[in-house]
């Protein structure tokens, strides 16, 4: 007989006895069925677990920006256009016609106006605008000059909606000043906009 | 799940490496085990994955034990250019009752081999794919077993 016949006679002899195999596939049986029932559970729950905590933390989140006090977000306004300020990008219009600047803004949800409150400040001379944000939010930026060293920035955007949850300022109320960056930034609310200022006041030695 | 007939084929190879029925048992029921608890979803060959736990969990044994009776592969390295193949061992005939002596004179590593040609008819190719052996090493390990079987049958008709 071939060596490979006589083998598999051989070998086919050796057998799962009758309880051997009750047991295996008793073993069988506990592990698949419930293998994947199981995995699907701890998925689940897993899943579950992991949009609970980012549920929880982003309403944390919104609940903690929403109690900040309105000292928190002027601070934070007049960071940003402080910055802003400081490291001016190019123009996008350049023109001294506050008509030819408002006619450039086309993609915002308000239109720029000339402001009756910045007007009345010392001359300044319009020498441009560009799209920029405060606190996410799209907005205009002006630029204007008094002198050879003093210049100012003007920036406008929509005041209802997110600004009016974070800034309880009134119509043509008195503007509140503060400082950051050591540029002066006046921020006050005229006609539905949010108006906000930062001025260098360079002084000769 | 596995069937009666696959059950018992893996209590075959694991019978082919340990050579006690109860130690087979033990090996088969811990290699499916394993098996079950893993994600399996992606094996293609499922008895071949399996055989490959077993043999995993005998070596660990076997080095728990310090009693390694694999062979080692680097003893083989220098003998791979041998012209035979798994065909060569069909030209040994035996009668039956022989089986069992032959069985008992082999190696570990040489059951295996023994297993994966008679049972699950596999080339030298394959058992090298499988057991992860250079296919060199597999042909100079069924050539040493060819020469073994032949001169125990040399022997044992001397002794008649």
């Amino acid at each position: 007989m071939k060596l490979s016949k006589s083998m598999q006679n051989h070998l086919g002899k050796i057998e799962l006895n009758p309880k051997q195999l009750a047991q295996l596939n008793s073993m069988q049986q506990e592990l698949v069925v419930n293998k994947q029932p199981a995995n699907l559970l701890t998925k689940k729950i897993a899943l579950s677990l992991v949009a609970t905590m980012v549920l929880i933390i982003t309403i944390t989140f919104f609940a903690m920006q929403k109690s900040m006090p309105q000292e928190y977000w002027i601070a934070q306004i007049a960071d940003e256009v402080a910055k802003n300020h400081l490291t001016p990008k190019p123009l996008e219009v350049v023109s001294n016609q506050i008509l030819d600047v408002q006619n450039y803004f086309t993609k915002l949800d308000f239109l720029p106006i000339s402001s009756q409150i910045f007007n009345q400040q010392l001359s300044k001379k319009l020498t441009g605008g560009r799209y920029c944000s405060i606190e996410g939010s799209r907005a205009a930026q002006l630029r204007f000059v008094e002198d050879k060293y003093n210049h100012t920035t003007l920036f406008q955007t929509n005041y209802t909606g997110e600004f009016s949850d974070k800034l309880k300022l009134h119509d043509n109320s008195t503007p509140i000043t503060t400082y950051a960056r050591g540029v002066e930034i006046t921020i006050w609310q005229e006609k539905g906009l949010l108006m906000v200022t930062a001025k260098n006041k360079k002084q000769l030695p | 799940m596995l069937n009666k007939q696959q059950l018992n084929k893996l209590y075959q190879y694991s019978y082919s490496l340990t050579t006690n029925s109860d130690d087979a048992y033990d090996l088969l029921q811990t290699g499916l085990e394993k098996y079950l608890r893993k994600n399996t979803n992606n094996i293609t060959n499922e008895m071949a994955y399996i055989r490959q736990i077993i043999r995993n969990q005998f070596i660990d044994q076997q080095r728990r034990k310090k009693c390694i009776t694999f062979e080692s592969i680097e003893a083989d390295k220098y003998q791979t250019t041998l012209a035979i193949d798994t065909s060569s061992l069909e030209q040994i005939v035996i009668v039956e009752e022989q089986a069992k002596m032959v069985w008992e004179l082999l190696s570990t590593s040489e059951r295996e081999i023994i297993y994966l040609w008679a049972i699950e008819g596999y080339t030298a190719k394959q058992i090298s794919d499988e057991t992860r052996v250079p296919r060199g090493t597999i042909l100079s390990r069924i050539h040493r077993l060819k020469h073994r079987i032949g001169n125990q049958f040399k022997q044992l008709k001397g002794d008649e």
